[in-house]
């Protein structure tokens, strides 16, 4: 049998749509609860933070909570969990992530929400200020800091940083070996034996111009994002705004910076808020997850090097 | 619209209220006490470049002799990367004491002299000896020392990283804790 004939190719895509259907159909169904609290137990699995105390716990709670459904609508499960967070929080706080902190705030909310008589609107209310408030404190700090709102810090970020310089590699054309070089220098300068006030670092001019597209750009997507997430109407296109601005920002951001823990957090607080009658947006919070992973593991590392 | 019961409230804004605290909290840290943006659940990260990463640490030995450079000993790492990202005059001051105090010996004539840009101040002259060590190696006779924390600043023209004082501080060995 000709496995790339039309009739077979035909019958294949018809299969897979109607399995994409069925599983659109599924996922729009669903109580806002029984997507959430599986998404968050995945991140919690791979995300757990590095000290092994908490991350024994995190990771065996997960898994309590995948192989024992009632769990995940018990409020004390969720706290637990947010203890867990907290605590790794505590201990660590001169290293934890800041998505760490809204993982614990989320465990209690989803906690809270379980034992609400409405644990759908909990949830609404819950993703929606949580992610406002985020962007809200994120792009107070911007404002406040002059080496932001000059383009200096993106600048600083291209030529150094691991998790932004592909940025500088994709559109700027800097090659990996600049950025080592610049690595080399932070180290001279750092070095407990050193006596240097300032180093020299090297890189392409356009990083200049391009640092300035990119404050303009996070600039107002996140301000987007704050006005239509802390609106407080229940317009259409109130949620459009919101589910337009998260999905942009998690779909361009990421795709430069490796900061994949943060796109989960955020991704999971979006699909908690939409409204029952726009279940089909899930979808395209999923399928914005699934390119963040795919961001990850490998697309845009092969595009850099193949750019490069 | 009507408001939201006591539990309601409770379940819709406790997370939100407790995240708001956080960051008020690392706000004022910040502010009054050198904390980076980044650590500390303000949500300042991605908006400048002082972050822990962008500190750090100088220890200088001051013997009769000359100045020498040293590094922390390793087993304070959890405590100087602590003092990274939130440099307070009390954390540098007791590690410069701890360092006062501590034995240094003269390091085996192999070491190597790692010293970069001041070749008249030898690095790698003198080790950390723990208390449960005993060497035969020449002990140095440490005055004071002194800790400074840095930053690194980006300048953008040209392209370059300056670094600024945060926080000095030079004890003796006999100096009261």
């Amino acid at each position: 049998m000709d496995l790339f004939s039309d009739s077979s190719m035909g019958a294949a895509w018809a299969r897979l749509r109607s399995d994409g259907r069925a599983v659109g159909q599924w996922v729009e169904q669903r109580e806002a609860i029984e997507l959430v609290a599986p998404l968050t137990l995945i991140l919690l699995l791979l995300y757990p933070g590095v000290l092994p105390e908490t991350r024994a716990g995190l990771q065996l709670g997960a898994v309590a909570g995948f192989l024992y459904r009632p769990l995940r609508r018990v409020p004390a499960y969720w706290w637990a969990l947010a203890a867990l967070m907290g605590l790794y929080c505590v201990l660590t706080w001169h290293d934890a992530d800041n998505h760490k902190y809204l993982i614990t705030y989320w465990c209690v909310a989803v906690g809270l929400a379980c034992r609400a008589d409405d644990t759908e609107q909990a949830l609404r209310v819950n993703g929606r200020l949580l992610v406002g408030l985020c962007f809200l404190l994120a792009v107070g700090w911007k404002l406040r800091t002059p080496d932001f709102l000059t383009g200096e810090y993106y600048q600083h970020a291209m030529l150094t940083d691991d998790r932004i310089t592909r940025a500088a590699q994709l559109l700027a054309g800097m090659d990996a070996s600049t950025f080592n070089a610049n690595q080399m220098a932070i180290s001279n300068l750092k070095a407990y034996s050193s006596a240097l006030d300032r180093v020299a670092l090297d890189g392409p001019a356009v990083v200049r111009r391009l640092s300035i597209g990119m404050v303009a750009w996070t600039l107002a997507i996140e301000s987007a994002i704050i006005g239509s997430f802390l609106w407080p109407g229940r317009s259409r296109w109130a949620a459009l705004g919101r589910d337009l601005s998260l999905l942009t920002f998690a779909a361009t951001t990421y795709a430069l910076a490796n900061v994949g823990g943060f796109a989960w957090i955020l991704l999971i607080m979006g699909v908690a808020q939409v409204r029952p009658e726009r279940a089909r947006w899930r979808l395209a919070y999923l399928a914005v997850l699934g390119l963040v992973i795919l961001y990850q593991i490998g697309p845009m590392a092969l595009l850099v090097s193949w750019v490069g | 619209m009507t408001w939201p019961s006591r539990q309601q409230a409770i379940a819709w804004f406790l997370a939100p209220v407790l995240l708001l605290t956080v960051a008020g909290v690392h706000s004022y840290l910040v502010e009054a006490k050198n904390q980076t943006p980044w650590e500390g659940g303000g949500f300042g990260m991605f908006s400048t470049m002082d972050k822990r990463q962008a500190r750090f640490v100088r220890c200088t030995l001051i013997t009769p002799e000359r100045a020498v450079p040293v590094p922390t000993p390793s087993h304070l790492d959890p405590y100087v990367e602590r003092m990274r990202a939130r440099p307070t005059e009390l954390r540098v001051r007791r590690l410069a004491q701890f360092l006062a105090r501590a034995d240094w010996v003269r390091a085996e004539a192999s070491a190597v002299d790692t010293t970069i840009g001041a070749p008249d101040r030898p690095a790698g002259l003198y080790r950390y000896q723990p208390p449960y060590e005993t060497a035969d190696r020449p002990v140095a006779t440490v005055e004071t020392v002194r800790v400074e924390v840095w930053r690194a600043r980006f300048r953008s023209e040209p392209y370059q990283l300056a670094a600024e004082p945060l926080v000095r501080a030079t004890r003796a060995p006999d100096d009261p804790s």
